[in-house]
């Protein structure tokens, strides 16, 4: 598996990013309110010295007296807080200038600006200054400002331009700048430390965690994983984990016990055809006692072979889901007469009364050479493992669109609890092999396999008589084709 | 020497049974579990060969009851189950040896044959009562170096009575130690094969080893004098 950053570098990076983002939205808005009420101060104090200097101009004798004897040059409120005006006459040219202006000209924006009127310029020099212009009929000497009472000729209009250096201001605010910068980046460092030990704390748990998984052997799965004091997002993660633990010890140990069935099961018969070869080599023998170690040798190998057969093919149903490929209408009536054919004589010898009601004419959709191993496996236990003198009763009947084939026989050794374990592989229980009986404990598992690959089931139960019932149900039709796929 | 077979798998059992009857010695055998546990306890072996996967009562079931109730017939185990823990819980439980399927013929019989030496307290296949030797092994008898032959039945015997050397054995016991249970001889069969075991082992001029005490059984040894 790739693997990716380490959670704690992704939290990390997550906290670091968000904190970041806070702070610069933090930044700017300070420094926005900054800079506005400095720019706020800056103006009020032109408005104010706007105020100052047009309140003393004066229409005199047909001329504007601008009386600015007294201040040539604006003060000074500050170092570095230059300030500059320039008078101008509508229709004339400039009544006055500072002289600290020396060549320069402030920019002299067009029209007329009833009321002060605030903008940014830039000296010719290329100095940033904060410009006012406002425009104003000087005062009639005597009487109210730019009244025309009792005057022939009304006062022109004059424009006052009134400039501030922005040195200072730009000066403070890049300061202010500075002075952010450098606590934001503490700020985002002191984070980065406070998140790093957070992190860390909180995924405490989660390295336990993979600590006590990587503990876990991967031999013993008997193991659980322990998380005392787990904090809740992790309690749910220890249960699956352990649920998960616990259904795969319980696949693990039903291998193993299928291993050493297994193993059982097919050393048994091999001792046995080894022991009775050795046996009969040990000692010059009668041709009548050779031919019948062969025939018993041989009787066992051809066990072995059905054993085989039988594993084989449910290692084949096991590994692929398909549905039996050659499925057709099948009449049950003729396919257990086939089936029942060889233990007749057997049924007979041992005394059974034997019910055989099959309904004439009735079909399942299945695999006839998949049912014949079903029907043949049903039989062969039937007749094998019924008491001696025992009845047996073999019915078909037909449910709801599916068929069943229903085998009842006396069985008095199998106890009543083991009657769901008898379709478990190797399970014997109480009827062991008898005699040269060639029962593993795997025709029923196999044959319960097979049902299902047909649609179909096979389920066994006690009947009313306490006889074992075992029912294969199997469809009567073929299934719809949307199914089929 | 008298023996039980308990394994259910018929082929395997009445091979093993063929075997050790060829060996001479009087084998039981069944394959039933509880059948098996009635024989051990009702019958006096000299050794149980016990599988232990077996219908209605277990091998390890069987060996817990018989050592339970103080039976300490030796038992050997066959089974097919080798995992570690298998042998140890059946060695745990009272078995005397253990022996995986498949075995061979000839392991088969030297484990049944050691047994059976434990089971009268001796280490040498050789038994030796004065200047009469038996070698289990083989199966060969001699009297003062001389080869004796023996018919199964008489091997039997003397190997039984040579194992008790100087002790008094009853008919009783002897039958039961050379005869099946379902076995039809009659107990005068006993005084027949001693007969047959005199004729062949004490000829004239030699010192007679088979001896007679009147209501009791049968000896053999040197008459002390």
């Amino acid at each position: 598996m790739r693997s990716g950053h380490s959670l704690r570098f992704r939290l990390l990076m997550a906290v670091m990013t968000a904190s970041a983002v806070v702070l610069l939205a933090a930044w700017a808005a300070l420094y926005l309110l900054v800079r506005t009420s400095l720019l706020q101060e800056l103006d009020s104090a032109l408005v104010q010295q706007a105020q100052v200097m047009t309140s003393v101009f004066e229409w005199k004798d047909g001329r504007v007296d601008l009386e600015l004897g007294k201040m040539i040059e604006p003060q000074k409120t500050a170092p570095g807080d230059h300030r500059y005006f320039e008078v101008w006459q509508e229709g004339m040219g400039p009544l006055a200038r500072s002289p600290s202006l020396a060549k320069l000209r402030l920019p002299r924006p067009k029209g007329v600006f009833p009321s002060p009127q605030l903008s940014f310029a830039e000296l010719p020099n290329g100095r940033p200054v904060r410009l006012l212009a406002v425009t104003v009929r000087p005062r009639w000497e005597g009487g109210g400002e730019g009244s025309t009472q009792g005057e022939n000729r009304p006062a022109p209009r004059v424009t006052l331009l009134l400039a501030s250096d922005l040195e200072r201001f730009e000066t403070s605010l890049t300061q202010l700048a500075y002075l952010l910068a450098a606590v934001g980046l503490a700020a985002i460092l002191a984070t980065a430390g406070g998140a790093w030990w957070a992190v860390g704390f909180g995924l405490r748990p989660m390295r336990a965690l993979a600590r006590r998984i990587e503990d876990l052997g991967e031999e013993d799965l008997s193991r659980r994983v322990e998380l005392p004091a787990a904090p809740t997002e992790l309690l749910s993660v220890v249960e699956r984990l352990n649920q998960l633990l616990a259904r795969l010890e319980a696949a693990f140990e039903r291998e193993k016990s299928l291993l050493a069935n297994l193993a059982h099961e097919l050393r048994t018969p091999l001792a046995g055809l080894s022991f009775t070869m050795e046996v009969s080599l040990s000692r010059p023998r009668s041709p009548r006692e050779y031919m019948d170690d062969m025939s018993q040798c041989l009787a066992i190998s051809q066990q072995m072979q059905g054993m085989v057969d039988n594993l084989l093919t449910m290692a084949r149903l096991d590994s692929s889901r398909e549905q039996s490929p050659g499925a057709c209408y099948v009449d049950l009536a003729e396919a257990l007469e086939q089936v029942w054919a060889p233990f007749e004589d057997q049924a007979l010898r041992k005394g059974l009364s034997v019910a055989w009601e099959p309904a004439q004419g009735l079909s399942a959709w299945a695999d006839p050479n998949g049912l014949r191993v079903i029907l043949r496996n049903l039989l062969s236990n039937a007749v094998d493992y019924s008491d001696q003198g025992g009845s047996l009763e073999v019915s078909t009947n037909s449910v709801g669109g599916q068929v069943k084939i229903s085998v009842a026989n006396t069985a008095s050794r199998l106890s009543s609890k083991h009657t769901d374990r008898i379709f478990e592989r190797f399970w014997r229980g109480d009827q062991s092999r008898s005699g040269d009986q060639a029962h593993a404990g795997l025709g029923l598992a196999l044959s319960r396999q097979l049902a299902e690959a047909m649609q179909g089931n096979l389920e066994a139960c006690r009947d009313a008589q306490s006889r074992l019932l075992i029912t294969l149900s199997l469809p009567g039709t073929p299934p719809p084709a949307d199914s089929a796929e | 020497m008298r023996l039980l077979v308990i394994e259910d798998y018929a082929p395997l059992r009445k091979a093993v049974v063929r075997a050790l009857q060829e060996a001479g010695y009087a084998v039981d055998a069944t394959g039933e579990g509880q059948e098996g546990l009635w024989y051990a306890q009702s019958n006096d072996y000299d050794l149980v060969v016990l599988d232990l996967m077996l219908p209605g009562l277990d091998g390890w079931s069987i060996l817990r009851s018989l050592r339970g109730e103080g039976i300490q017939t030796h038992v050997l185990i066959l089974t097919a189950r080798d995992a570690v823990e298998d042998r140890v819980e059946g060695l745990d439980l009272g078995a005397d040896d253990y022996l995986v399927k498949p075995f061979a013929l000839d392991e088969l019989m030297a484990r049944v044959r050691a047994l059976l030496r434990r089971q009268y307290q001796s280490k040498s296949p050789l038994i030796k009562v004065a200047d009469l030797e038996l070698n289990q092994a083989t199966r060969q008898v001699r009297r003062s170096g001389q080869e004796i032959d023996l018919t199964r039945r008489e091997y039997a015997l003397l190997e039984y009575l040579a194992l008790r050397a100087r002790e008094v054995v009853s008919r009783n016991e002897i039958w039961e130690h050379l005869y099946e249970f379902n076995s039809q001889a009659q107990s005068n069969v006993v005084d027949v094969y001693i007969g047959y075991l005199r004729k062949k082992l004490d000829r004239p001029g030699l010192v007679p080893l088979i001896h007679t005490r009147r209501g009791q059984g049968y000896w053999l040894g040197e008459e002390d004098s």
